[in-house]
C-alpha cells in the first residue's frame, strides 16, 4: 500500500433507514485518489456513487442517512471522525464541491460573484475588497470572458454553461486539494459538456489538484479520467486506469455497459442491451449482486459446473452456485486493476 | 436493521408477486396508521365529534333549566368544572360548546374546501382571463382584514333567514350565519395552493398525453388533475378547523356568534368577568376545550401533510 | 415510398404576455420548419436544449398551437382541422415522453394508464379491455398481472415500457418520440432501443425520433435533420450525414461527442462560446456568432436552406 495517496477510502458503509427497512447505499466501499489526479466513479443511477461523495463530505441528511462503518483518510486524517465545526473548515477550502444542477445549487438571490467572495472571505480570511478582485479573477480563469458584468450577474441571468463555470469558480476560489464534481455536465448540451470537461481537466492540471468525478456516462470518462472505478448496486465491482478499463473489462457488467452503448458509425447492430433491470437497495440479491443479470455466469452454467435455477424477470435461469451464494471480493488482477468477479480471467479464488 | 430483510438465494425480484399494487391514498394511510401521535389525535377529534352529536340530545331542555340555589359553585364531585352563573353544569355547557363549534367548523369547511378546489383548479388549468378574474377576486378579499370582513357580512345577515318556510331554510342569525360567513372567505388559500399546483401539474407529461389522446378538457381535470390537488383539500380540510374554531370563538366573543345556544366563545365572555373575582372554571373549561381540539387538528393536519403531500416522499 | 408527414413552413410562436397595451412579442421557438417522413422510417430531430426540436413534435400532435404553415398527414393538413375532425387523428398519432417518472400519473393504476386512448377511441367492453392491455403490456415485455400496480412501484426502463404501451394501445401509424432514452440508465437504454426498434418491424410505425445524442440518433434513424434556434440547419439521409456533415454546427456537435475510447483526439473541440438567449437573436445566420466560419454575409442575410446533394440540405451560406 503505498501512502502518498491524498485521499484513502476504506470500507465506508452508509445506509439509509427508511420506512422499507433499511436501504444499504454504499456497502463496503474502498478505493484511494493519488495527489493530482483524475479518478471517476461510473455507475447507475441509484448505485451509490453520489452517496458515496456526499459522506466524504458528510453532507448527508442524517437521519435517515448514517455512516455505519468505515475511514475516509485525507491526507491521512479521518474526516469521519471530525466535528461538525472540523468538517467546515475542510469543506470548500480543502475539497470542494460541484453538483449537476447549477440552477439549484447557486442560490438565485445573490449576485454569482458574491457567492465566490464568500468562500473566500470565509477561508482565506481576504477583506471585501481583495476578495471581489480574487472571484473577478477566478471568474476569468474559468472562461468567462466578461467577469465583470458576470460578477454582478445574478444566476438566472446566465445560460446552463455560465452557471457551471460560476460554480466552478466557487468552488476552486480557495485552491483546495481535492475537487468532487457530481455528475458536473449531465444538465448541459454536449457542446457545453466538451468545453466544461476540458476546463475540469486544465484547472486540475494548473493547480495540481485531486478531482473525484461521479458520472454515468462512459464517454465522459474517457474524456476526463485517470483512473475509474465501476461501481454497482452499493459496491465497486471494478477499479482500473482508464486505459485498461477501455481495452480490456474485466467484469460483466463492465462489459455489458459498453457494449450497451450506441456508438457512431455502429448502427448495424442490435444492440447488446444488459437484461434486467438494476435492483433496488432493499431488494438487493445474495450472492454476487450482478448474478441475475449477468451473462457470463450464464454461459459458464451451460459448461456443466455446479449450478442452481434462479428465477428472473424474463423466466427461470441457470447460474453457477458460487455466483449466486457467495459475493466475491475485490481483488487484484494485475496491476493496477481490480475486479470483483468469480469468474474474471485470472481472479484467483480462495 | 435485522440482516433478514435482505432476501436470500435465488434473487426472485419480489415485484414478481402478482398482487394488487398500493396507491398513494394507500400508502398515506398506512403511514398514518403507524403515526402514534397522529392516532392520538384522531381519537381527541373522535370523542369531540361524538360528544357534539349526542350533547344537543341529552341536554335539550337546556335553555329552560336553571337551578338558583347552585349558582357558581366551584368545581366538585357532582359538577366537575363548576357552575355558572345560572346554576347550570360547566361540564354540559362545555360539551354543548362543542355542538356549536363542531357544526361550524364542519360547515365552514365542507362551504371552503370544495369552493378553493374548483375555482383553484379552473383558475389554473384555464389560466388567462379566468385565471385572472379569480385571482381578482380573490386577492380583493384577502386584502380586507379576515376578521373586519367577518363582523361585516355577520351585519349583513343580521335579521334574514333564507329559503324562509322550505324545510332547508337557514337562519342567518344563528349557526347557519356563522359559518355562511367562515365559508364564504375561509375558500382562499385553499384556491391559491390549488392554483400553483395545477398550473404546474397541467404542464406534466401525463396531462400532455392525455391531451395527445384526445380527453376533452373535463376528462383531463377530473381523471389527472383533480385526483393529483384533492390532497391539498384534505390537508387544508383539518388546517381549516383550527381556523375555524378560533373564528367561531371570537365571533361570539363579540357577540356575533350563536345566540340560542351556549359556545366556548360565548363562555369565554360571560366568564371574564368572574375572573376578577375568582371564578375561574368556567374561563378554564372554554379555553381548555378549544386548545385541545385544535392542538389535535393542527397536529392532524401537520401529519396528513406529511403523509399525502407527494414532494416530501422519496427523500 | 409514401409519405406519411409532410411539414412545410411550420411556425410556432408563442406570445409573451407584456402588458395590456403593448404590442404583443413572440418567442419564436420553432421559425419555419419543413420536412417530410416516409411509412414506417424514422427522422431523428437533433438539437441542443432550447432549439426548438420538443416544440415540433407538439406542434406536429396539436398539443400547442402553431402560428403558421402546414402540416399534412396521410395527405390531410391538421392545422385546419377542428378539435372533433382532429379526433381521429390523435388515435393515429401518439407520443412518448423522456422523464418517465412524469409521464405516468401517479394516482393511476398501470391498467388505467394505458386505458386511456382505448376509452377515447374504441368501444371495448370491459373484458375486451382488460385483455387488450394484457396483451400490450406483454407487447412491451412486461408481466400483464402488473397492470393493478401504481408507477412509482416501478424502475425507469419499466415505466418507459409503460408510457409505450400507452402510445401503442390505440393502433397509431406515428409517434413522436421526445427524448425517450436519455433520462435512462444506460443499460437500460439499449433495451428500449431494441423494443421500439423491434416495435417498428412490426407494425410499421413511422417515428420522429427527438434526441440531444447523436449516437443514439445515428443508432435509430433513417434521416437525420439538425435543429439550431428554431430552424433545421442541416438535413440529410444518416449515413451521408454522418459521413458528410457540411454545416459548421453540425461538425462543432460531432467534434463534442465524447469518444468512448481513450486514444487522444487530435484537435480539442472548438467552439468558441455559449449559445446565446432567445432575447439576443442574433440577424443573419441564427449560429453566426458561434460560428468560426463566419463572414459579413452571414452577420446581415439568413441564408436558405439549399439542396446540395442527394437529398442532403443545409442552411448555410458556405
Amino acid at each position: 500500500m503505498n501512502d502518498n495517496a491524498l485521499i484513502r477510502v476504506e470500507n465506508m458503509k452508509t445506509y439509509f433507514d427508511t420506512d422499507e427497512g433499511e436501504l444499504r447505499a454504499v456497502d463496503g466501499v474502498d478505493f484511494h485518489i493519488e495527489p493530482g489526479e483524475v479518478f471517476a466513479l461510473v455507475g447507475e443511477s441509484g448505485c451509490g456513487k453520489s452517496v458515496t461523495a456526499y459522506t466524504i463530505m458528510k453532507i448527508l441528511p442524517c437521519p435517515p442517512g448514517r455512516i455505519a462503518a468505515g475511514r475516509v483518510l485525507f491526507e491521512g486524517k479521518d474526516l469521519l471522525r471530525y466535528s461538525e465545526k472540523q468538517m467546515q473548515r475542510v469543506r470548500g477550502a480543502q475539497i470542494s464541491m460541484i453538483f449537476q444542477e447549477p440552477m439549484t445549487s447557486l442560490n438565485p438571490v445573490f449576485t454569482c460573484g458574491a457567492q465566490i467572495s464568500e468562500a473566500i472571505r470565509l477561508h482565506r480570511r481576504l477583506g471585501a475588497k481583495a476578495a471581489k478582485a480574487e472571484a473577478i479573477d477566478m471568474l476569468a480563469r474559468v472562461g468567462i470572458t466578461e467577469p465583470r458584468q458576470c460578477h454582478d450577474a445574478y444566476p438566472h441571468q446566465l445560460s446552463g454553461g455560465m452557471r457551471q463555470r460560476v460554480m466552478i469558480a466557487a468552488a476552486l476560489s480557495c485552491r483546495p486539494r481535492m475537487l468532487i464534481a457530481d455528475e458536473p455536465t449531465t444538465a448541459l448540451d454536449v457542446t457545453t459538456q466538451a468545453q466544461i470537461l476540458s476546463l475540469i481537466r486544465t484547472l486540475q492540471a494548473q493547480q495540481n489538484m485531486s478531482v473525484l468525478l461521479i458520472t454515468h456516462d462512459l464517454g465522459v470518462v474517457a474524456e476526463t479520467a485517470d483512473r475509474v472505478a465501476v461501481m454497482y448496486a452499493s459496491k465497486v465491482v471494478e477499479t482500473a486506469e482508464t486505459q485498461m478499463l477501455f481495452k480490456a473489462p474485466l467484469h460483466p457488467y463492465t462489459q455489458g455497459l459498453f457494449d450497451a452503448v450506441p456508438r457512431l458509425g455502429r448502427h448495424h447492430e442490435r444492440l447488446p442491451a444488459i437484461a434486467g433491470t438494476v435492483p433496488r437497495p432493499w431488494q438487493f440479491p445474495s450472492g454476487c449482486k450482478f448474478h441475475t443479470r449477468c451473462p457470463l455466469t450464464r454461459e459458464k452454467a451451460r459448461q456443466g459446473r455446479e449450478t442452481q435455477q434462479i428465477i428472473t424477470e424474463s423466466g427461470p435461469t441457470k447460474v453457477l452456485t458460487r455466483c449466486a451464494s457467495a459475493e466475491p471480493p475485490l481483488q487484484r488482477i494485475h496491476t493496477g486493476h481490480q475486479c470483483a468477479c468469480w469468474e474474471a480471467p485470472g481472479y484467483a479464488a480462495e | 436493521m435485522n440482516p433478514t430483510r435482505q432476501p436470500s438465494a435465488p434473487a426472485a425480484q419480489p415485484e414478481q408477486s402478482p398482487s394488487r399494487g398500493r396507491s398513494l391514498w394507500g400508502d398515506a394511510w398506512l403511514r398514518i396508521r403507524r403515526d402514534k401521535g397522529a392516532l392520538v389525535c384522531l381519537v381527541v377529534i373522535a370523542c369531540y365529534v361524538l360528544i357534539a352529536v349526542i350533547s344537543p340530545f341529552v341536554f335539550a331542555d337546556w335553555n329552560t333549566t336553571y337551578d338558583y340555589n347552585n349558582r357558581n359553585l366551584p368545581p366538585s364531585w357532582a359538577h366537575p368544572f363548576g357552575t355558572d352563573a345560572l346554576g347550570r353544569s360547566v361540564l354540559h355547557k362545555t360539551f354543548l360548546g362543542a355542538h356549536v363549534s363542531m357544526n361550524v367548523a364542519f360547515m365552514a369547511n365542507i362551504i371552503a374546501i370544495p369552493l378553493g378546489l374548483v375555482l383553484g383548479a379552473v383558475a389554473g388549468y384555464r389560466g388567462r382571463r379566468t385565471d385572472d378574474l379569480i385571482v381578482w377576486f380573490y386577492t380583493t378579499l384577502a386584502s380586507i382584514p379576515g376578521i373586519i370582513l367577518l363582523i361585516a357580512i355577520k351585519f349583513a345577515f343580521e335579521g334574514k333567514i333564507l329559503f324562509e318556510h322550505t324545510w332547508f331554510a337557514l337562519d342567518l342569525n344563528g349557526m347557519a350565519g356563522v359559518y355562511l360567513a367562515l365559508g364564504s372567505i375561509g375558500w382562499i388559500g385553499t384556491c391559491r395552493l390549488v392554483r400553483a399546483e395545477v398550473m404546474k401539474i397541467k404542464e406534466l407529461d401525463y396531462v400532455v398525453a392525455a391531451k395527445a389522446c384526445g380527453r376533452s378538457d373535463a376528462a383531463v381535470l377530473l381523471r389527472h388533475i383533480f385526483p393529483n390537488v384533492f390532497h391539498i383539500g384534505i390537508i387544508n380540510f383539518s388546517l381549516g378547523f383550527v381556523g375555524a374554531i378560533s373564528a367561531e370563538v371570537i365571533l361570539s366573543f363579540l357577540n356575533l356568534g350563536v345566540h340560542d345556544l351556549p359556545s366556548w366563545g360565548k363562555m369565554i365572555n360571560e366568564a371574564r368577568m368572574d375572573l376578577v373575582v375568582g371564578r375561574w372554571w368556567e374561563l378554564t373549561a372554554a379555553v381548555g376545550a378549544t386548545f385541545i381540539i385544535v392542538l389535535a387538528w393542527n397536529i392532524i393536519g401537520d401529519r396528513l401533510r406529511d403523509a399525502l403531500d407527494p414532494r416530501l416522499k422519496n427523500v | 415510398m409514401d409519405t406519411l408527414l409532410s411539414i412545410k413552413n411550420m411556425k410556432t410562436w408563442f406570445p409573451i404576455r407584456t402588458g395590456l397595451f403593448k404590442p404583443t412579442r413572440y418567442l419564436r421557438a420553432v421559425d419555419g420548419v419543413e420536412f417530410d417522413i416516409p411509412k414506417g422510417r424514422t427522422l431523428g430531430l437533433v438539437g441542443e436544449s432550447g432549439s426548438g426540436k420538443t416544440t415540433v413534435g407538439r406542434t406536429i400532435l396539436r398539443l400547442v398551437p402553431a402560428h403558421a404553415g402546414r402540416v399534412r398527414f396521410d395527405g390531410t393538413d391538421l392545422l385546419t382541422l377542428g378539435d372533433r375532425q382532429m379526433l381521429p387523428f390523435r388515435r393515429r398519432m401518439q407520443i412518448i415522453f423522456q422523464d418517465p417518472m412524469l409521464s405516468l400519473n401517479p394516482r393511476m393504476t398501470v391498467a388505467s394508464i394505458i386505458a386511456e386512448p382505448l376509452l377515447v377511441h374504441t368501444s371495448l367492453s370491459r373484458r375486451e379491455r382488460k385483455a387488450r392491455i394484457a396483451e400490450l403490456l406483454s407487447q412491451v415485455g412486461m408481466q400483464p398481472d402488473y397492470m393493478r400496480r401504481y408507477p412509482h412501484e416501478f424502475s425507469g426502463g419499466q415505466r418507459q415500457r409503460i408510457g409505450i404501451a400507452r402510445a401503442l394501445a390505440s393502433n397509431p401509424d406515428f409517434i413522436v418520440c421526445d427524448e425517450p432514452v436519455s433520462a435512462l440508465d444506460v443499460s437500460v437504454q439499449a433495451q428500449i432501443l431494441n423494443l421500439m426498434n423491434d416495435l417498428q418491424d412490426q407494425m410499421g410505425l413511422t417515428f420522429l425520433f427527438i434526441a440531444h445524442n447523436l449516437a443514439v440518433v445515428e443508432y435509430f434513424s433513417d434521416e437525420v435533420a439538425v435543429m439550431y434556434q428554431g430552424k433545421i440547419l442541416e438535413r440529410a439521409d444518416r449515413d451521408e450525414l454522418y459521413a458528410n456533415p457540411l454545416h459548421p454546427y453540425t461538425q462543432t456537435l460531432f467534434s463534442a461527442i465524447p469518444r468512448m475510447t481513450v486514444e487522444k483526439r487530435k484537435a480539442p473541440p472548438a467552439d468558441p462560446g455559449e449559445p446565446p438567449t432567445f432575447a439576443a437573436r442574433a440577424q443573419g445566420c441564427a449560429y453566426h456568432p458561434r460560428c468560426h466560419q463566419a463572414q459579413s454575409q452571414c452577420r446581415t442575410t439568413p441564408p436558405e436552406l439549399t439542396h446540395v446533394a442527394d437529398n442532403h440540405w443545409v442552411r448555410c451560406w458556405k
